[in-house]
């Protein structure tokens, strides 16, 4: 999956926590008897892809790119690359469509658990090391670049474990009677639902935010034509206005650092992971460092 | 009373060294509710050390890369389709070589041979445990698989190092300038070293209280303790040891 789409993607879950409950009564008549119909949705703050419109507007404003780019541009290719790979992924397209059009009858949950687990899935950092592997070997940026990438996928895996861990939790707090025959409770155990996966976005948005930005810049820097930037075939320092580059990638890194120690205490497991250092790499890098700070 | 950790207290517990010894520091802060601190020269050393490594690294991978690539135009091969055999270990061979005169050339210091001969060390071994059982193998791959695997130890260090460091609080102190001098005069071998050992007499003048710094570089901070607390007021000590230098002069 190209970065840009797992990027957008991986923002929307914000699009379904700017839903709001809304109910409306219809009466009709049948069979001589009245009715009356009750209807609660979830009403969407917009579509999926203007959100994704919005999201990208708001990370390439950011970013001080070439002058031979147009942001505008920059924005309309990007999302149109975006919004193609989409229509491609039918698993993919069916869960933001089903997103979009259940406008929250209770079981939009359901699609959003999909839309987290498919994440999830995508969300590979051994995969990702492998490709940033490739990337380091293709360009001149230091190593540290990479390392930090990793720590980004890291936190990418934290943050949707963390989504998932939520909406499963609370999801069934909305099926119960209860919830289901009385509207405020119901809008009270989904405002807390909301609430919940808000703060956790709030975290996460940041370095997503400056993630793709740092990026992107990269690659314009890198591309002669807008084309270019979608493809990318080497990465050079030399290419960049450098106080920009440090300004994104400074901002890449205390967002990278505040959102380690929010999910760190989230999911532990997954930044205390134990290192064998018999093996030749991880060995190398014990000695060196330890030698050079008097314990060896 | 409170303890300043040192960078190789920091570095020891993310590369899980002198286990044992960390620990029952640990339980002794615990049982005895002792404040923890870490300076911010120790968290930028820390950092910056952990960074500079893996830089240096990179950068070496980054040269063989390149000296792989002019061998391929050499031999007309693609640098996609350089496979790599046994007896190639002598270029590699042939590689560090030339390194390591370079650096002695340009009057570099021990600390660069050492790296270098980590680094040599991992390649070589990395190489033979790849081809093991096999006729060849692409250079493009031998060198993605070294490199991804760089990215993951260095990134799991990392997240380690963040999370030992959320164990303790981190503490902004700029160093007061006549401690700092006096630290300097005692010629504390590493520039960091007395930075770290006068923020933490900068924090037990301010605060009245007594400090001791925790270290386990025994060759240039715990063997000279006594000096060292004449002359700023803070006493060294091995985690070992530091709970009884708190709990017995108090």
């Amino acid at each position: 999956m190209p970065f840009m789409t797992m990027g957008s993607i991986s923002g929307v879950p914000r699009f379904t926590v700017l839903l709001e409950p809304r109910e409306t009564q219809e009466t009709f008549k049948k069979w001589g008897l009245r009715w009356r119909l009750i209807k609660r949705e979830l009403k969407p703050a917009e579509n999926i892809k203007d959100y994704l419109n919005v999201q990208l507007r708001a990370i390439v404003q950011r970013i001080r790119l070439p002058e031979r780019f147009s942001p505008e541009e920059i924005i309309r290719r990007i999302h149109e690359h975006v919004w193609e790979y989409i229509q491609k992924d039918e698993q993919l397209r069916k869960l933001l469509r089903e997103l979009e059009k259940k406008k929250g009858r209770g079981d939009v949950i359901k699609t959003l658990i999909s839309l987290f687990e498919l994440i999830d899935q995508w969300c590979d950092p051994q995969k990702f090391v492998k490709a940033d592997a490739v990337a380091f070997i293709k360009s001149d940026l230091d190593l540290t670049f990479f390392v930090e990438n990793a720590r980004f996928h890291r936190i990418m895996k934290a943050y949707t474990r963390t989504c998932l861990m939520i909406v499963r939790r609370k999801a069934p707090w909305l099926r119960t009677g209860r919830a289901r025959t009385v509207f405020k409770l119901f809008t009270k155990r989904f405002g807390k639902l909301k609430n919940e996966l808000s703060r956790v976005l709030d975290q996460f948005e940041p370095v997503l935010f400056s993630w793709m930005a740092l990026h992107i810049y990269l690659r314009a820097c890198n591309a002669s034509t807008y084309e270019d930037i979608l493809r990318p075939k080497f990465i050079s320092l030399k290419n960049v206005e450098y106080s920009e580059y440090q300004r994104l990638l400074s901002e890449f890194i205390t967002s990278l650092d505040n959102a380690t120690l929010f999910f760190m205490k989230k999911c532990p497991e997954l930044f205390t992971i134990s290192i064998n250092f018999e093996r030749p790499i991880a060995r190398m890098m014990k000695n060196i460092v330890l030698s050079e700070v008097a314990l060896l | 009373m409170c303890f300043f950790l040192d960078t190789s207290v920091i570095l020891a517990q993310v590369f899980e060294e002198f286990k044992a010894r960390i620990q029952k520091f640990q339980r002794d802060v615990e049982k005895h509710s002792l404040k923890c601190f870490v300076s911010s020269s120790v968290v930028k050393e820390s950092e910056d050390k952990l960074d500079e490594v893996i830089n240096f690294v990179g950068k070496t991978l980054s040269e063989l890369i390149v000296f792989f690539q002019a061998r391929s135009l050499s031999t007309r091969v693609p640098f996609d389709k350089l496979e790599l055999k046994r007896d190639d270990v002598l270029v590699f061979e042939r590689f560090f070589m030339d390194k390591f005169r370079q650096i002695t050339a340009a009057g570099r210091k021990d600390g660069f041979v050492r790296r270098l001969r980590e680094v040599e060390v991992a390649v070589i071994q990395s190489f033979e445990e790849k081809i093991a059982g096999k006729e060849s193998i692409p250079l493009g791959v031998l060198m993605q698989e070294i490199v991804a695997e760089v990215i993951q130890v260095s990134d799991v260090l990392k997240s380690k190092y963040r999370h030992v460091m959320s164990n303790h609080e981190c503490i902004d102190i700029t160093p007061d300038s006549d401690l700092l001098k006096e630290a300097r005069d005692l010629g504390l071998a590493s520039p960091g070293d007395a930075d770290h050992v006068a923020s933490a007499a900068t924090y037990a003048r301010r605060e009245g209280i007594k400090v001791i710094f925790v270290s386990f570089d025994y060759k240039d901070i715990v063997s000279r303790s006594h000096e060292i607390e004449r002359k700023l007021g803070v006493r060294c000590s091995d985690p070992l040891y530091a709970v009884y230098h708190c709990i017995l002069d108090s």
